[in-house]
């Protein structure tokens, strides 16, 4: 099984990540992608700012993605997140699992995001018309999180 | 030479992203440190010893008696806002 992790400072192409994940795949049944992307809020955020934290930050992604995928079944696993200024609207994660069967890639797929959107290491930041504020986890995405214990 | 590196919203309260100090002699605990990095401006480094401030010793997470070398990486931080 191979656990690939990027934090990627520019923007991403999930049509062309998933491409090349698709590839050599004579052994898998599924491949489930998620795309996450910055939400504007109606236009109260216009910039979404990731601060990271080098080292720590891609240690924190790849964590995350060893421990998930050593409970599935699974054959690959892709996470790609990006770090930097952010505009509503554009991809900010891509999580993309193959597998032998479907059910384990979605399990596995649901699960990755439930953890990046609670423990991996990045300080959002939004700003607006109405200024700025830090983000931390909402109630939802620790419950989302709490889930899987 | 200590590296501090601030994050989040601590980098906001400190006005800093990066900052050295001299180290001494034999390293120090990080309470130590934040004691040290406050000496002269206690106001601005306040929220150093807020409750919800995290910190780490070459990225290794850690609390006040984690162990700082000479030529130590701390930072400290607000909680992950996560992915």
């Amino acid at each position: 099984m191979a656990v690939s992790t990027r934090l990627a400072t520019e923007p991403l192409n999930p049509a062309s990540e998933l491409a090349d994940f698709l590839k050599r795949r004579d052994d898998d049944g599924a491949v489930v992608t998620f795309t996450g992307l910055t939400r504007g809020e109606r236009g109260s955020v216009c910039t979404l700012r990731l601060d990271w934290y080098p080292g720590m930050t891609e240690g924190s992604l790849r964590t995350i993605a060893e421990e998930v995928s050593r409970l599935f079944e699974v054959s690959d696993v892709l996470v790609v997140h990006r770090g930097g200024d952010l505009r509503p609207g554009e991809p900010i994660v891509l999580v993309a699992v193959a597998a032998r069967h479907r059910r384990e890639a979605f399990l596995c797929a649901d699960q990755l995001m439930d953890r990046l959107k609670t423990e991996a290491a990045f300080w959002k930041h939004e700003s607006g018309p109405d200024g700025g504020r830090w983000i931390e986890p909402s109630d939802r995405d620790v419950r989302d999180r709490a889930r899987w214990n | 030479m200590i590296k501090v590196l601030y994050f989040g919203r601590v980098a906001d309260a400190v006005g800093a992203r990066e900052q050295r100090f001299d180290a001494p002699a034999g390293g120090c605990t990080v309470a130590a440190l934040k004691a040290l990095v406050a000496r002269d401006e206690s106001e601005r480094y306040a929220s150093l010893n807020l409750p919800w401030v995290r910190s780490s010793v070459d990225q290794r997470l850690g609390g006040d008696d984690a162990w700082v070398a000479e030529d130590s990486e701390v930072a400290f931080f607000s909680p992950y806002s996560g992915g």
